[in-house]
């Protein structure tokens, strides 16, 4: 938490510069300059807007007093009214997909004039910093024409989005939005807030000047859009959201990855006879094609196989020779986290074994069971559901094994040649493995545990070009979104550390 | 083609290497010059064993260096074909100028001067991997 607190101030030193000054340095004209220049214009111009008051025959000007009535009533209320929305602007706006950073400053400078408006009209007294601080809020919101299109775009996408209350409110909303412009109006109008500042710029410098000579245009932007100017509580927000974003990210991209590794090595082609599975299962005694006619039971069949070849890969001692050509004798696997996937599988296909006969292990054929969309619509009976159960948790066990095996492969590749137990040895029997490096074996057993999930539909390979499409539009939407709330790559990029 | 990248493929990287060499010397230097260069390595001393191993273990590269005891040349270099599909690397003093392999061309592969040079035996190497990579293909 320091470390991010440390963060929030250095990125808003280094991102969120001070607005510069706006207003000219002018100093208040002595009473000979008042009375003779300045006085002139000063009456011209407060014919029309009737905010300053003359007193001792004019010799003194002041402000008239009623000035917060005539705008209190006008605007006070209107922006009353968009209190509970700014509130959540500013607290949620990063999120929201159609708020860019550079739109969240503006909406940021809009609760700044808010704030101070309402300090200023809600005290009984006209204090002179708080006046200076909406006078200067005010300029800076509408420094640029854009800012205020922007800032009424910004309400009226999110109140349409969120529905809150425009959804039967249209023209309420419009009204309140089309008054709330007059608040910002540039035409000389006579109660108009830009009117005020002008008035009491007048006493307080005792001079009538334009507004482009009290504030004169600069070039330069100054709503920033590299990095939001938010509080530190939004600041921590955005970076948990980000960080979240990015592990979301990299969890989708492991998952492609693995995804594409089940697509690689267990092609299941149209002719539905995958030829690691149909050898497996022949070098049982089988008939692949006989037995397709019968689903429940090749299934099993295959799974009984799996349990003896696997009892031997997985338990039994292996003759290998080592790289100096001597001859051992070994187990592949010395954890026990397999043995234990190992003994559940064994259990589990004892347990389905039990379900099976002759109406049971009947009545459907391997490739409707392949080309159906609806397996439950296949069954003929109580007893096949409850297979289809069984076989279902026996393919997770299946898919959990293969997966255990690959990151052993995984490690002992990543470990390279020379310090790998698994590349150092080669296998010396039996005699269709001799010769080849114990890599081999764990190949093997991978792929064909992968081509039966596959080709007996185990939910992961059955929606697996689905979720790879998935994974890429989930892609593409998270990158955008850290693109939007990070454009310029602040958070962790070069620009920035974390 | 990305998922190319995915396969579970392990032969490429584990090649053997079947060492035909009696005497100790050469035998010990040719071993260390194969596992260095990342070989799993086989060794026989004599032509008989060497067919047996060859039988079991399918070597990539066999290597013989002079007449063998208990067969000759060429009856080695033919049963060792009929048995698997290896490279023979034939290793002489006098190079490709060696009279032994005149009859045998045809079986080995390439000949490697003696003293061996570890660059040179790291090329011919390589382009064996090569040819066999992309006939493979």
């Amino acid at each position: 938490m320091d470390r991010d607190n440390s963060r929030y101030s250095e990125m808003k030193a280094k991102y969120i510069p001070q607005v510069p000054p706006l207003k000219r340095v002018l100093k208040r004209s002595n009473f000979l300059s008042y009375f003779f220049i300045h006085r002139p214009k000063i009456v011209k111009w407060n014919n029309q807007s009737d905010l300053i008051v003359f007193k001792y025959l004019g010799l003194k000007i002041s402000i008239a007093e009623d000035f917060k009535s005539r705008l209190d009533n006008k605007f006070l209320k209107l922006l009353s009214k968009l209190k509970n929305h700014i509130d959540i602007l500013i607290k949620s706006g990063w999120k929201m997909p159609f708020i860019s950073i550079y739109e969240y400053n503006i909406l940021i400078s809009f609760k700044k004039f808010y704030d101070r408006f309402y300090q200023v009209f809600k005290s009984d007294e006209l204090n002179k910093m708080d006046f200076l601080s909406l006078e200067r809020t005010f300029v800076a919101l509408t420094y640029r024409e854009s800012y205020l299109d922007t800032l009424f775009r910004i309400f009226e996408k999110y109140l349409i989005t969120y529905n809150t209350l425009y959804e039967n409110n249209n023209e309420k909303y419009d009204k309140l939005f089309s008054n709330l412009k007059l608040l910002f109006q540039k035409s000389s109008l006579p109660h108009s807030l830009r009117e005020l500042i002008l008035a009491y710029n007048v006493t307080e410098l005792n001079a009538y000047y334009r507004w482009a000579e009290l504030f004169p245009p600069i070039t330069s932007d100054i709503v920033q859009n590299e990095w939001y100017n938010c509080d530190r509580e939004v600041f921590n927000e955005i970076v948990g959201y980000y960080k979240t974003i990015k592990s979301s990210l990299k969890s989708l991209k492991v998952e492609k990855q693995t995804l594409l590794r089940l697509q690689s090595n267990c092609i299941i082609n149209q002719s539905d006879s995958p030829p690691i599975l149909v050898k497996f299962y022949e070098s049982h005694n089988h008939n692949w094609d006989i037995d397709k006619s019968n689903y429940f039971l090749m299934f099993l069949l295959v799974i009984k196989g799996l349990v003896t070849h696997l009892e031997n890969f997985i338990l039994r001692k292996w003759e290998l020779i080592d790289d100096n050509e001597n001859f051992v004798s070994q187990r592949l696997i010395t954890d026990e986290t397999l043995p234990a996937l190992y003994r559940k599988l064994k259990r589990e296909s004892d347990m389905a074994f039990v379900y099976l006969n002759e109406d049971s292990a009947s009545g459907v054929n391997i490739e409707d069971f392949r080309a159906s969309d609806n397996l439950e619509s296949l069954i003929n009976s109580e007893q096949q559901k409850k297979m289809l159960t069984s076989f279902e948790d026996i393919l997770n066990v299946i898919y959990d094994i293969s997966n255990l095996i690959l990151s052993y492969r995984d490690i002992a590749a990543e470990s390279g040649y020379s310090s790998n137990s698994y590349l150092k040895f080669m296998l010396d029997s039996p005699s269709q493995w001799a010769g080849k490096p114990v890599f081999s074996l764990f190949n093997y057993y991978i792929e064909l545990l992968w081509t039966t999930c596959a080709f007996f539909r185990h939910e992961t390979f059955d929606n697996l070009d689905e979720r790879l499409i998935e994974i890429d539009n989930e892609t593409v939407a998270l990158t955008n979104e850290i693109e939007r709330i990070d454009t310029f790559n602040l958070i962790d990029g070069e620009n920035g550390k974390q | 083609m990305e998922s190319n990248n995915y396969r579970l493929d392990s032969d490429h990287f584990f090649k053997k290497i079947l060492i035909v060499e009696d005497v100790t010397y050469l035998k010990r230097l040719l071993k260390k010059e194969f596992k260095d260069l990342g070989y799993f390595v086989l060794t026989a001393q004599k032509g008989e064993e060497a067919i047996k191993k060859a039988y079991k273990y399918s070597p990539d590269i066999v290597t013989l260096s002079h007449d063998l005891k208990d067969m000759t040349i060429i009856q080695f270099l033919e049963r060792i074909k009929s048995i698997c599909d290896t490279k023979i690397l034939f290793l002489s003093s006098r190079g490709d100028k060696d009279h032994r392999t005149k009859d045998c061309k045809d079986l080995i592969s390439s000949v490697i001067s003696l003293p061996i040079d570890s660059a040179e035996l790291e090329n011919k190497l390589y382009t064996f991997l090569s040819s066999e990579t992309s006939s493979a293909k």
